[in-house]
Order: structure tokens, then sequence, then C-alpha cells
């Protein structure tokens, strides 16, 4: 018999395997068996066992009875033969320092190796053997670090992966289209929870509303559609945010849901929960440290997310009608018509004005002319479809691009348009009228019918826009019908003449 | 191709599992099959470590699944449907009952193919009950008969050691709990499984009754005897609640299955399936070997080994018609309660585990309290109701 070195194990498991397999062979054992001490609990449980050729995990759990040989064996650390009617066994103690994360010391693993040979086949183990498996168990086990070491080396380089990547994560979320899908998305990609949701307070501080839920596999979805009052007792994520949560709550559940408060320069600016409810698996320490040294981050790349979102509105949209500017529907023209070229849909456009503007500014000033803009613009923006486009072209005048929109659809809206509008009032006090009505004037024109380019679709509902204007203002042309109307005109003209 | 394997009580399961290995590799020496055995929990957690590094291929070609979990990591997108792995896999092979543990809720599309399956039943030893002077059909037909009979049996044996009830696994367990709850009209949700009914009156009293033998003494926890090589139950115990007939190595078995007590009508059936891993690259060769171990007389040899029973209808007759307690068996199975295809409801097991580890714990130490169990059922009640609203 002799006891040869252990090589070097790659995991705790091929440590555990190689150790019963080995001891077993070494000392003619049919059964292995390794179980440590769950201080915890005070109880043995057995971590692996190899038997009939296979080494295999197995689930027992005993609580060791004062005087028995596995509590002997345990008390004295010395190696322990004993025989009974299931076998000859033999009980090998051991101890085993463990340093974790940060050469922090821990309580030391306790348990024992047990071997056994059957009643009829075997025989009992004889001393000599004994000092055998106690040389072999104990210098083996000493090696047991190296298992630990390659673990912990996995644990470390899988989090420095982690700071570097995340960070630039969250570094370039600026930049990103979808910032908060690729902040998930990263959390998600090293972390791997059951489910990461990222919760943000709205602008007025009132509500906290729901962004978005990647789940285990990383499948994003919105939850815009949670919206939790931001009031004390309202809601748990509430109390929350405002640091009024309830302590045996968070207790209960502090083992697989983790809330992080999203806080940049001392405000708190959202609210992200992870949670790992369906596995019921634990978040470990070092996931949950890392995760809340990354909050600081996380809140500023939302913020700075949020800020970009708020420049970016700044310079596409016009702060008073809150429609977009020149500049960007020029782009979204170009594309929208671009779609309706390839793929042959329809789009209309429609060129309203609104009717004696300057005169409004003159007479009631620029205050009075910016609460009709203002007006102007919230009618138009609750009359649209999603998918159209409008937006504050220069002065009083408004395009609205219509993708997927014929004539008469446009003019359908340009009807609602001119009706809703011209119910608007403005109060205007110090006049004798008390109170201003605003009318539209519109021009419409429509792809491929009126005419087959940008520029061209435009002119034409200019020269619509043009001709209502001439013709006493507040109603609607489509640039098809100019002819028509315009030969009407010339024939009403000449018989007038007549 | 690696599989992954659910660890046993018995090592004859995996002993079983390399023979059968043996002979595919005779007959396709261009496969190569390895096997890996994890515990419940370990298999819990390497699934779900699959699915969250799903590229890493952390996770085995083809695992074994109790079959309450085929749901959930079908709606999760870790299984591949088994019919597109194995082109030969027919429902209409086994009974109607397992047909809800291969499938997910919403669709019937199957992600599983049933394999073994056991069933909890109350194992008790006919001298030790003649001795007694207990009948079992008289004696075991309810709850309070069977505490009476416990009564009556540590009476007649005072010796150190001996208690008059075990359980198989050394605690208490949610599978083994479930006909208890049943017996008083409760249960783990509602039929339309939108509530879990963990902590209603009917699921706790049940649970009570499970418990009640741990309380009162006359059934150990986390007994030693494991650690030196027991449990030993031919002479410990007049009765085994466990889903195998207890037997001492290579000796037949003294006990005799009966019903767990109680006026239920249906039965736990435990249901272990085989699949495939959506992502393994070697779906072609898992399809060839599924179809091969799941052949009826692969699964016949496979689960005699280890004391439990085929699934294929076939193998399932004909293990029945050969087993001493044959007539027994086939009436638990005539009267199944269906597999589970709730994606929660791993979970609720799960819960329901804890709550009865903690149980147990505080029992074995002597400070059981009512109050922290019922607590912990409301609670968890909580989480899964949740967990309803989300899956």
């Amino acid at each position: 018999m002799s006891a040869e070195n252990p090589v070097f194990f790659s995991s705790r498991a091929a440590f555990l395997k190689g150790l019963l397999e080995s001891a077993a062979g070494l000392l003619g054992a049919e059964r292995a068996s390794f179980y440590y001490y769950d201080e915890k609990h005070s109880l043995f449980r057995l971590m692996m066992r190899f038997a009939g050729g296979t080494a295999f995990e197995a689930v027992e759990s005993a609580r060791s009875a004062p005087g028995s040989s596995a509590a002997s064996a345990m008390a004295s650390t010395k190696t322990a033969v004993f025989t009974n009617r299931a076998g000859h066994f033999l009980l090998e103690p051991f101890r085993i320092e463990i340093y974790s994360a940060g050469a922090m010391r821990r309580d030391p693993v306790q348990g024992f190796v047990r071997l056994e040979r059957p009643l009829k086949k075997g025989r009992r183990f004889s001393p000599s053997e004994a000092a055998l498996a106690h040389e072999y168990i104990s210098g083996f086990l000493r090696s047991y670090y190296k298992a630990e070491f390659v673990t912990l080396s996995e644990k470390y380089a899988k989090n420095l992966a982690a700071i570097t990547e995340l960070t630039e994560v969250f570094a370039n979320s600026l930049r990103v289209r979808d910032s908060f899908k690729h902040i998930l998305t990263g959390i998600q990609s090293y972390f791997g929870f059951d489910r990461v949701r990222l919760y943000l307070i709205d602008e007025k501080g009132q509500k906290l509303k729901g962004e978005l839920s990647s789940d285990v596999r990383g499948q994003i979805k919105n939850i815009s559609y949670e919206e939790i009052p931001l009031e004390p007792g309202a809601h748990r994520f509430a109390d929350i945010v405002l640091g009024r949560s309830s302590g045996v709550f968070m207790e209960r559940y502090k083992d697989c849901v983790l809330y992080l408060p999203l806080v940049v320069q001392g405000v708190t600016m959202g609210l992200l929960i992870v949670d790992n409810l369906l596995s019921q698996q634990k978040i470990e320490p070092g996931e949950l440290a890392m995760l809340k040294s990354f909050a600081g981050q996380i809140g500023l790349a939302l913020d700075n997310v949020r800020l970009f979102d708020k420049v970016e509105e700044l310079s596409l949209y016009d702060e008073l009608t809150k429609l977009p500017l020149r500049r960007y529907f020029n782009q979204r023209f170009q594309e929208e018509f671009y779609r309706a070229e390839r793929f042959k849909q329809p789009l209309a456009v429609i060129w309203a004005d609104i009717d004696y503007f300057k005169e409004v500014n003159d007479t009631y000033g620029h205050q009075i002319g910016d609460l009709v803009l203002k007006e102007v613009g919230r009618v138009i923006l609750a009359n649209l479809r999603k998918i159209d486009f409008p937006c504050r072209y220069g002065g009083d005048e408004i395009v609205i691009l219509m993708p997927q929109a014929t004539g008469t659809e446009a003019m359908k809206l340009a009807g609602r348009l001119a009706e809703e509008i011209s119910e608007i009032r403005i109060p205007v006090p110090f006049s004798r009228a008390r109170e201003l009505t605003v009318s539209l004037s519109l021009g419409v024109s429509t792809f491929p019918a009126d005419a087959g380019s940008v520029e061209g679709l435009l002119e034409k509902a200019d020269d619509a826009l043009y001709w209502v204007k001439s013709h006493g203002r507040g109603k609607i042309a489509l640039a098809g019908e100019m002819e028509k109307l315009k030969a009407e005109e010339k024939a009403k003209a000449e018989s007038a003449g007549n | 191709m690696l599989i992954w394997l659910l660890a046993d009580p018995d090592p004859g399961k995996f002993s079983a599992f390399r023979n059968l290995l043996n002979s595919f590799s005779t007959q396709y020496p261009d496969i190569g099959v390895d096997f890996r055995v994890l515990t419940r929990r370990s298999m819990w957690r390497l699934l779900f470590a699959g699915l969250r590094d799903s590229k890493s291929g952390a996770c085995a070609d083809i695992v074994e699944l109790p079959n309450s979990w085929t749901a959930v990591f079908a709606k999760l997108g870790l299984l591949a449907e088994i019919g597109g792995v194995m082109e030969s896999f027919s429902p209409a092979r086994y009974p109607e009952f397992l047909k809800k543990g291969c499938v997910t809720r919403e669709s019937d599309i199957a992600y599983s193919a049933p394999w073994w399956m056991e069933a909890p039943a109350l194992f008790y030893r006919p001298d030790a009950f003649r001795k007694s002077g207990l009948k079992p059909e008289k004696d075991l037909s309810d709850w309070p008969g069977l505490m009476a009979a416990c009564e009556r049996l540590a009476a007649a044996n005072r010796r150190r050691g001996f208690y008059p009830v075990m359980h198989g696994d050394g605690r208490m367990s949610a599978a083994q709990a479930l006909p208890c709850i049943w017996n008083r009209r409760g249960d783990l949700f509602s039929e339309d499984m939108s509530r879990c009914l963990l902590s209603k009156e009917e699921s706790v009293a049940g649970l009570e009754d499970y418990m009640e033998p741990a309380i009162k003494g006359f059934l150990p926890l986390f007994s030693d005897s494991v650690l030196h090589g027991g449990p030993f139950y031919e002479d410990t115990a007049a009765m085994v609640i466990g889903t195998r007939a207890p037997a001492a190595p290579g000796r037949r078995s003294s006990f005799h299955p009966a019903r767990i007590p109680g006026p239920r009508e249906k039965e736990q059936v435990l249901g272990y399936n085989l699949a495939a891993a959506a992502g393994s690259p070697a779906l072609k060769e898992a399809g060839v070997f599924l179809k091969w171990l799941l052949s009826a007389e692969n699964c016949r040899s496979f689960t005699a080994a280890f004391g439990v029973f085929p699934c294929p209808k076939q193998a399932l007759e004909e293990a029945l018609d050969s087993s001493r307690a044959g007539e027994f068996w086939r009436k638990v199975f005539s009267a199944p309660a269906e597999a589970p295809c709730s994606a929660v409801h791993p979970t609720a097991e799960l819960l329901l585990d804890k709550a009865l580890w903690h149980a147990s714990l505080r029992i074995a130490r002597q400070a059981y309290s009512r109050e922290d169990f019922l607590r912990e059922l409301i609670i968890a009640q909580g989480e899964i109701d949740y967990l309803l609203s989300l899956y």
C-alpha cells in the first residue's frame, strides 16, 4: 500500500471526488463518504459519496448523538474504527482552515471521511490501515486550499471583468440609443439575477415610474405601465425610496431580493430591484457588495442619460408648442419619404398657418401670442396618430407629416384640427372682447398623387395653403383639387365679367 | 455528451445507469456519454446557472428532472421540445396523469419525457403490528388511527433507539406532506392555479397532522444512525414513511406497503423525466440516446435496480405484475394526482420544504413553535402569490 500525493484539482467537487476515489482504492473500501459539520444547524451533512465505482452528490443530514463513534472521533480528532451490522467502518475526522476573499480567515471546516467495507466480504480496518488512512486523508486535505484557490481565483477574475466592463457600460450609456436597456443588460450579463427592474422618479417627484425589467435570460420588457405614487405608505417601493421601509419586510427578503435606491449627489432618482424569488437562490454577499458599489455609477449613468435626453429635447423640440423643430422634421421627412417610396405607401403633408397671428402679437402682445401657439400645439399633439410627425416649421407655420395616410385621411385630420382649434378661447381680460378665438388655414398635399419628392410635396402643400389664405382664410385645400378650384374660380370670374 | 442525474439514496441507480451506458456505448461507439450526479438542490442551482450563462455551455446535454420542474424550465427556454429531439416520442406511451408533467401550462408541447416514478407510502412491519395487537387495515385507515398505533407501539417497545415510525429521508419533506394536506382538503394551489393555499386552515391542519408524530416523539429527525451505516429500520422502527420498501443491503424487505392514512381521493406520484437542453450542441446525439434509453426494456431494467417504477405503460404493467406488492401499487397508480404544470410549483415546493426543514430542526432541538411555523407559511404564501402574478 502506498499513498500518492494529490494532484491539482479544478474545483471543490473534483477534489472531493479525487479524495474519495483514491482513499477507497488505497484502503480497499467499497464506499467512501465525505461529511462536513454544519455549525449553524448542528448537523453533519453528506457532501459526496463514492460507491459502485461512481462518485456522486447525496443528501443526508444527521445530528451526532453524544457518545456515538462519530461524536467521539470528532471530539478526539482521532481516527475511529468500528464494526456493526452494516459493515466495517473507519472515520477520519478533519479540520481545514479556510481563507476567504480578502484573506480573511473563516471558521474552519470540520467533518470526517468515512470508509466502509461490507460485513461479509470485507474485514475490520486494522491499526496500520487506520494510520495509513490518517496520513493519506489528512495529507490530501492539506491540498484542499488548492481547490478553494481555483474557485476564489475564478471568482476574482469574474469580478474584475465585471468591474472593467460594467464601468465601461455605464460610462458609454450616454451615447447609446437604448441606454436603460444597455445598463440592465450589463447588470444581467454579470450577475444573472432572476429579475432586475428599474424604476425612476418622474420629473415632478410625485411618482415612481417603471422603466424596464430584465429576466434571467436577459430579455428586456417594458414596465412603463407601473406607476407608484411617491407617498409614504402608498407602496413598499415608495417607502424604500422615501427611506421609510419596514425593517421586518426587508429582513425576510434580504437573502433573495435587493432594493438599491439610486442616489446622485444626495438626490434619490430611482430604484433598482434585483431578485432571485423564483429560484430562491441567495444573493451572495460578494454580489451584494459589488452591486452596492455600482449603485452610484448606475445612478450617475441614468442621470446622464436623462440630462442627455433633456439636452436633445431642447435642441430638437420647440419649448413653447412642444412640437419638433424644423431640423428634426427635415430628417424624419427624408426617412418617411424613403419608406413610402420603397414600400409604395401613401404619405400626406398638412401645412397649417394660424390666421392673423401677426395681428394677435401686435394687438395683444407676445405673451398672448405665445399662449395661442401653446394651445394650438396642445390640440395638434392630442389629435395625431402615433406615427404622425408634426413640426413648428417657423413663426406661426406648422407642418404635419402623415405616413401611410391618403388625401382623404389627411383632410379628415385637418378638418378635426380646424374644428378643435376654433374652440380655443384665449382670455384677454384687458380687451373688450374678453377672449380671443383662433382659426387655422390649411393646405394638404399627398404622395404620390401631388408630387414625387420631399421638396415637391412641401411646395404643393404651401400652394394649397396660399390659395386658402388668398381666399378668406379659415379653410382647408387639397393640392390635388387646386386645378379644379382654380378652373372654377376662373369660370366664375368669367361669368361675372360677362 | 453529458447527462445530469438526480441524487438517490440507493446507489444502485447509478450502477444500473452505468451498465446502461456501457450497453449503449457498445451499440453506438461513436457517441460518447458521461454522467454526473447532483442533489436536487445542486441541480436546481446549476439549471438556473445554465439559464444565466447559456453561452458558456454550463448546462448538461440531457437532464433528469422531477416532472414538476418541466414547466418552469421550458417556460424560461432551457429545454428543447422533446418531439424535435426524439422523432419517435409519443405521449400515448405513458399513463395520462404523467402528461402534465411534460408540458407547460400554456401549451401541449412536450419538453420532457417520463422516465420513472415512485409514490410515498407507509411501510409497516407486520410482525411488530402483530406483537402490539394492531391490524393495519383497521389501525392505519386514518391519521388518528396512526397516532394511536404509534402510542401502542411505543408502549410495547420501550428499548432505547426504537421509534414507532421513521422518515425515509430522515426529516420532514414537502413531497411526503402533500397527502396529509389533501387529507384535510387543503392543497398547495387553488384549482385555477391563481392563488397559493399554503397557509389556509385546511393546509395547515394537514401539515400539523404530518408533523404530529415527530412533535410527540414517535418519529426521530436527523437520526445519527446514518453516520454509522444506518438507518437500521428492521429493528428500530415499526413503520417508515417513504417511497421504497426499506431493506438491509442484499436482503428482502420485511415491510409491507400501506396507504399514508387519510380520506383523500388522490395519491401523490413523484415522476422523474428526461429532457434535452435547448442550447446543447449535441441534440441529435441526445435524441438517439433518449430514444434508446426510454425503450420499455431499458426503463424496466433500470427501475428494477433501485425499486421504483418505469413510466412507459407496457413496462409499468410488467413491473406491477412482477412486484410483490403489485396490487397495492396498482391501486396507488390508479388514483394519481395529476402532475403539476405551473412554473411556480417548484418554488412553492421549495418554500414548503424550507418551512418543514426549519420545523424539523426546531422539533429536533425541542424548540418547535407553532407561531414561527405559521409565520413562515404565511410569508411563503405571499411570496408564491406574488410569483403567480408574474409567471
